[in-house]
């Protein structure tokens, strides 16, 4: 999703006026716009589908707290990714405490795919990089997800998250290079010849 | 066919500049696809590497329709969460928008509204139109024009009244070439469509909107 689509954020901003005048029910509308991204966020850092459910309903009560604090001339879809990773930075201390019990994780296969070697690889590819995205520090998860998995130019990413572009592509550089190490088998050091 | 050591400098440089090209990346794949311990390796960065060789737009996360949240739980779970706060809630936006709010005002404002719509000032040369939003709304207390050209605040754009007590209007510059959506809002609280304006569409929460083609 882009977040800072303007057709998009200028229905959001209709139904944000509807909520404040007292009308519950256009909230809907701001759920129906975020729900699936919003979802996918969590569940790309969780691999859990029930907690990625959690988040998402803890996000959109916050959201709908905090409505009357949205200050007009800021836009909405960075608003609402910011609570978005609140949420999830507050509770990734409980959740990474609880799924290092619990061992496995949990991951879609694709439906898309018919061809069950495929499928059967493109999990493990899916499942082996969510194992990795878990271990990322916050700041670098969140750029990384935006960029990769909503498919957001620098730009966007910058806008979104309030912050200048050249921090954004350091970020970017500095989640490439923790990934990359996070995949090297256990006991590889850099430069030493065994 | 790429060894292992030009497949580990290739992903040092992606690292870096995290551009590869098409051709770099069909002949990483094919490394890997033969090579296992590569494959062990570098595999999971696949599907980063496919976005920024341009074979993908972003990472694909395929959601399991029953596993998607669905609005209507999300709803009555937003329901659950705030009932015991709702008094607070509204306190808060009653004191921040309906200060002044009077219900029968309201209503007989409505029920005399007359047909006024704007006024276009326009010159030819300019990328700028002066707009002169018009309503008459005898018994209201404020009168707003809200819409895409003021994100939809219901607080910045104020009609003032007219000598007759009855008509209220504002002036707004808007850029041309543009389409606009607007409603009036009197009071802070009823949001109509311009009874006058020439095309009002649905606003998809029940009531209309109006639409202002420069």
């Amino acid at each position: 999703m882009n977040y800072t689509d303007r057709t998009r954020e200028d229905k959001i901003l209709l139904a944000l006026q509807h909520v404040l005048a007292g009308d519950k029910d256009a909230f809907r509308v701001i759920v129906d716009t975020y729900k699936d991204s919003l979802y996918r966020y969590c569940l790309a850092r969780t691999g859990n589908e029930d907690r990625a459910n959690d988040l998402v309903q803890e996000t959109f009560i916050r959201v709908y707290r905090s409505l009357p604090t949205f200050k007009l001339g800021k836009q909405f879809g960075p608003w609402i990714f910011a609570i978005a990773s609140n949420v999830l930075r507050t509770s990734w201390g409980r959740i990474k405490r609880e799924q290092d019990i619990a061992s496995q994780i949990f991951y879609p296969e694709d439906p898309d795919q018919n061809n069950p070697e495929h499928d059967a690889m493109q999990a493990e590819t899916r499942t082996e990089l969510v194992r990795v995205l878990r271990k990322l520090p916050h700041d670098l998860y969140e750029v990384l997800f935006l960029y990769y998995f909503e498919g957001l130019p620098v730009s966007d990413i910058a806008e979104t998250l309030s912050i200048g572009e050249e921090n954004v592509k350091s970020r970017l550089f500095r989640g490439r290079k923790k990934v990359k190490e996070l995949l090297q088998p256990k006991g590889f050091k850099k430069g030493i010849i065994e | 066919m790429m060894d292992c050591v030009q497949v580990a400098t290739l992903l040092n440089s992606w690292e870096q500049k995290e551009s590869i090209t098409t051709a770099e990346l069909e002949a990483l794949k094919a490394h890997l696809a033969e090579c296992s311990s590569c494959s062990r390796q570098y595999g999971a960065l696949i599907p980063l590497l496919d976005r920024d060789g341009g074979l993908s737009t972003q990472v694909k996360i395929p959601l399991e329709s029953t596993k998607v949240p669905d609005t209507e739980r999300l709803m009555a779970g937003l329901e659950r969460a705030i009932a015991p706060d709702e008094q607070g809630f509204h306190s808060q936006i009653q004191s921040r928008r309906f200060k002044r709010f009077t219900p029968w005002a309201a209503v007989a404002a409505l029920l005399v509204l007359l047909p006024l719509g704007y006024l276009l000032y326009a010159n030819r040369n300019s990328d700028v139109v002066t707009v002169r939003f018009f309503l008459e709304a005898p018994g209201a207390t404020t009168v707003m024009v809200s819409g895409n050209f003021n994100q939809w605040s219901s607080m910045d754009i104020p009609l003032k009244p007219e000598g007759d007590g009855k008509t209220w209007s504002a002036t707004v510059r808007l850029k041309r070439s543009r389409e606009y959506r607007y409603n009036f809002v009197i009071d802070n609280q009823i949001w109509i469509a311009d009874p006058h304006a020439a095309v009002s569409i649905d606003d998809d929460f029940g009531g209309k909107v109006s639409l202002l083609d420069l």
